[in-house]
């Protein structure tokens, strides 16, 4: 993995297919040049906040957005995205929620947690790819974040 | 005369006349005789000497002396004669003439004692005898028996003595008049009762003295006297008085006439009648008030004789008794039965004799005796309430009865509506009791009984201390107030009514023991079924919670897999195009059209299951904006110039707008879905509002469908037609009928293949 301190996408996916689908779809804009992996949810709070295996990470910086999805192991989506808007430090990383249906009835309790968006994950693999890469160019390139 | 000249002649005529002297003194001795020996008076003749010459037969009997016994006798012997009164002897009145010379006439009071010693008075006189030289030659001695008119003058003193003491002393005033009316007699009587005195009464007329007003009647009676035209004359008529007072009097004349009828005397007796009079005056006036008194009277009065004729009765005899008026009222007694049927107040028919009048008329006297009435003619019933009684005389003999009778029927009926309505609460199966203000029981039905006994109270006790509490707070506020309470294992409502203006309160008891043991009961199945229904909708939450976390699974897990499957098909597709050919690109081809079926299929069982479960925001809608502005977005421009689109007016209502929406989404996309193969598609949108629901309907005139398959229509994942022909899940129909269920509507289906269908949905007008 890539441990150099400046990240764009903090990836949290449990699914490798998935992960993979979506590397592709953003590999094919050149969105994930900087992007992490992480496969559950305590992992990826240790990432953001440089501890656990990532103790030595410098925490100043920070993703340029998170992409979550809310079913995983260890700490579920909605614990870490808590857990993110909680703390001064990092309530300003955009989180973007990234789920496989409309379904999922943890989606309210999402936006009233901070989420910044919420993406549902087509079947279709072009509409997949379509959504997952103008969310990469948004949150990238046209977002403005904090300084 | 000259005796010479006429001597011869003188003698012979001397003679002769001298003879015809003496036979003439002969004849006349002997007529005298003969009227001695006739007449009825005693005649003694005596001489000088007093000795008897000659006595009549009249003198024999009262002498008692013949004749010839006492010719020569002194008449001392013959004539005896003593005073009446001293019995002494008395002079005779032969020795009376002879020695006066004089005609001698004697008292009275003579008695005459004859020779047989009886007495007799006589009266008697002397008469001397002369000689025609006048010398006194003897007396004529004349007396009478003086007996019988000694007892007739007796008699007639008496009856003047009787008829003056009996005119004088007579109670009533009695006169007599000359027939000119002037009054020649009155007695003290009258006198007294006119106040004048003798000489004025003389001083009048009876005329004079008449009250003017009865002057006529006094003169026509007089007259018809007069005239012979009656005996006696009668009336009533007023005098005046001296004093000026009117003197009633009742007036008997009677003219009195002689033998020949000339009239002679009027005798009148007067009788004080002033004090009748005004008895009788009185009595009128009396009776004028009784009358007005009767008249006045709302009471039936009826008053009978003795034999039950009525004399007297008021004008509310005729009122009682249904007379249309007085002269209709039945005069006496024995016409009643005609008329009216009587019934004594237990119901029976009364005897005639059972009757008030007859029952006065026994002498029975009796107060508010009932009796009911039945007019025979129309029937009328009404109940009188008599009093009656006998009327007696001085000597108590009943001489009539006196009856009141009073129509009752009205008083009887308000009585009986009293008297039932005074047995309401009597009949009242709930408790109710009246007190006095400070607790005190004044009435309790009977139906209070066991109320009073769980208080061991009785009326004229105190009510429980906490009921007196609560009756002192309904009194202070004027409210009724309510309070249940257990008394012997039974339950009552008390309620406590002050009554305005009393002294009392009304306290209405229920017992409510059965409510409230129903209560209970009530109480404690709605605790039950509150409970089963807590568990049930626990189970219900567990169940909705698997459904949810079932719907979460087969959302996330089902589609990731499929994302997978379609995902990798195109890395195959893109990263080895080079080595695929045509059919192995058909058959990734194949896979990525199933795994977007399969996608699609999810969404939609998905979007059904959370139909049911979702919470319904209700608002109002316009349907025929919704279901214009639904269907421009199902359509392409192209589309739009295919399909004849009509949306007629439809009712708005009140519903889920999103679901709604849903409704319209699948019921025109399928419109539109299956009218896709007609070159002119026509739908039509239209709306009716009926009997208190809106009923709308999409109609197209596409594929339609066969009507022995109507009964899969709404079924979810039915189709009735196959996915060559047109694409589709089979959940749109179960969504809107779904979506119509909840909202309370009906849905339905017509069609007919090739022919079109008619999709319809009702909702209620639910103050849309």
């Amino acid at each position: 993995m890539d441990h150099s301190e400046a990240v764009d996408i903090l990836l949290v996916e449990d699914s490798p297919q998935d992960a993979e689908l979506t590397i592709r779809a953003l590999k094919k804009h050149n969105l994930a040049n900087r992007l992490i992996i992480v496969e559950d949810g305590a992992e990826a709070l240790d990432f953001i906040f440089g501890r656990g295996k990532y103790a030595g990470r410098d925490a100043g910086y920070p993703p340029k957005v998170v992409l979550l999805d809310l079913k995983l192991p260890k700490v579920s989506g909605l614990e870490v995205l808590r857990a993110l808007k909680q703390d001064e430090r990092t309530r300003p990383i955009p989180v973007v929620i990234v789920t496989s249906s409309r379904e999922d009835p943890d989606i309210k309790t999402a936006y009233g947690l901070g989420a910044n968006s919420y993406v549902v994950k087509p079947v279709d693999f072009d509409a997949f790819a379509e959504a997952v890469s103008n969310l990469g160019l948004y949150w990238l390139l046209v977002n403005q974040p904090p300084r | 005369m000259s005796v010479e000249t006429e001597r011869p002649d003188r003698l012979v005529r001397e003679n002769e006349a001298l003879r015809r002297r003496i036979a003439a003194l002969e004849a006349e001795s002997e007529r005298f005789r003969a009227i001695l020996q006739s007449i009825g008076d005693a005649v003694i003749s005596v001489d000088t000497d007093g000795r008897v010459l000659q006595m009549n037969p009249a003198a024999e009997a009262l002498t008692g002396w013949a004749e010839t016994d006492a010719l020569g006798q002194p008449l001392a012997r013959v004539f005896r004669i003593v005073n009446e009164a001293t019995r002494a002897e008395v002079e005779s009145p032969v020795e009376r003439v002879l020695r006066d010379g004089a005609l001698g006439g004697f008292a009275n009071h003579a008695l005459l004692i004859a020779k047989d010693g009886s007495e007799r008075p006589i009266t008697d006189s002397g008469v001397p005898m002369r000689n025609e030289k006048g010398e006194t030659t003897g007396v004529v001695l004349v007396f009478r028996d003086q007996t019988e008119e000694r007892r007739a003058g007796r008699q007639v003193r008496e009856a003047e003595e009787r008829f003056r003491t009996f005119f004088d002393n007579a109670p009533i005033g009695k006169s007599i008049a000359a027939p000119d009316g002037k009054l020649l007699r009155v007695n003290p009587a009258l006198m007294a009762m006119l106040g004048y005195s003798v000489a004025e009464m003389q001083a009048v007329s009876s005329v004079a003295i008449t009250h003017p007003d009865d002057l006529p009647e006094t003169r026509e009676g007089l007259r018809s006297l007069l005239a012979g035209e009656r005996e006696i004359w009668s009336t009533d008529k007023r005098y005046i008085a001296k004093d000026g007072q009117v003197v009633w009097a009742h007036v008997v004349s009677r003219l009195q006439r002689d033998p020949e009828g000339n009239p002679l005397y009027l005798l009148t007796h007067v009788q004080d009648i002033t004090e009748r009079k005004q008895a009788e005056e009185a009595l009128r006036e009396s009776k004028a008030k009784l009358e007005v008194a009767l008249a006045s009277m709302t009471d039936a009065v009826f008053i009978s004789d003795a034999s039950g004729r009525f004399v007297e009765f008021n004008d509310a005899f005729a009122t009682f008794h249904r007379f249309k008026n007085k002269q209709e009222c039945a005069k006496t007694f024995a016409e009643y039965p005609d008329i009216l049927d009587v019934f004594t107040a237990n119901g029976e028919l009364a005897p005639v004799g059972m009757w008030a009048v007859p029952r006065a008329l026994r002498g029975e006297t009796a107060t508010n005796v009932e009796y009911s009435l039945r007019r025979r003619d129309t029937g009328e019933v009404w109940v009188g309430s008599y009093s009656f009684s006998p009327i007696r005389d001085r000597a108590g003999v009943i001489v009539g009865s006196v009856v009141v009778g009073r129509d009752v029927t009205e008083r009887k009926r308000v009585q009986q509506e009293i008297e039932s309505l005074a047995k309401f609460p009597e009949e009242n199966p709930n408790p109710i009791l009246r007190m006095r203000l400070d607790g005190t029981i004044i009435y309790a039905n009977p139906s209070s009984k066991e109320l009073l006994t769980a208080w061991s109270c009785a009326v004229g006790d105190l009510i429980p201390v906490h009921l007196r509490n609560l009756l002192a707070k309904s009194v202070a506020e004027q409210e009724c107030a309510t309070v249940e309470g257990t008394y012997n294992s039974r339950v009552y409502s008390l309620s406590l009514a002050p009554i305005p203006g009393t002294d009392y309160v009304n306290l209405y008891g229920r017992d409510v023991t059965e409510r409230v043991r129903a209560e209970e009961a009530v109480r404690l199945l709605n605790a039950e079924l509150e409970q089963r229904v807590a568990e049930r909708t626990k189970q219900l939450a567990a169940s909705n919670a698997e459904l949810e976390a079932f719907s979460y699974s087969v959302s996330h897990d089902l589609r990731a897999p499929l994302r997978a499957i379609d995902g990798f098909t195109r890395i195959l597709e893109e990263d080895y195009a080079p080595h695929l050919d045509t059919e192995g690109r058909r058959v990734c081809s194949v896979i990525h059209e199933n795994a977007g079926k399969m996608g699609r299929l999810i969404d939609d069982l998905l979007a059904f299951s959370r139909l049911g479960r979702a919470q319904m925001n209700l608002s109002r809608i316009d349907m025929g904006a919704m279901a214009n502005a639904v269907l421009h977005e199902l359509t392409t421009p192209e589309d739009r110039t295919r399909i004849d689109f009509q949306v007629d007016v439809l009712p708005p209502t009140v519903a889920d707008p999103t679901l709604m929406r849903q409704v319209w989404m699948n019921l025109l996309s399928n419109a539109v879905k299956f009218s896709s193969k007609r070159e002119r598609a026509v739908i039509r949108v239209s709306g009716q509002q009926d009997q208190g629901e809106s009923v709308y309907s999409v109609q197209d005139n596409g594929a339609g469908f066969d009507m022995k398959y109507v009964g899969k229509l709404f079924g979810v994942f039915q189709r009735l037609h196959g996915a060559k022909e047109f694409e589709g899940t089979g959940v749109g129909l179960a969504l809107v009928q779904r979506v119509i269920h909840r909202h309370g509507g009906r849905v339905w289906g017509q069609g007919e293949p090739d022919q079109g269908a008619t999709f319809c949905f009702s909702l209620q007008q639910s103050g849309a």
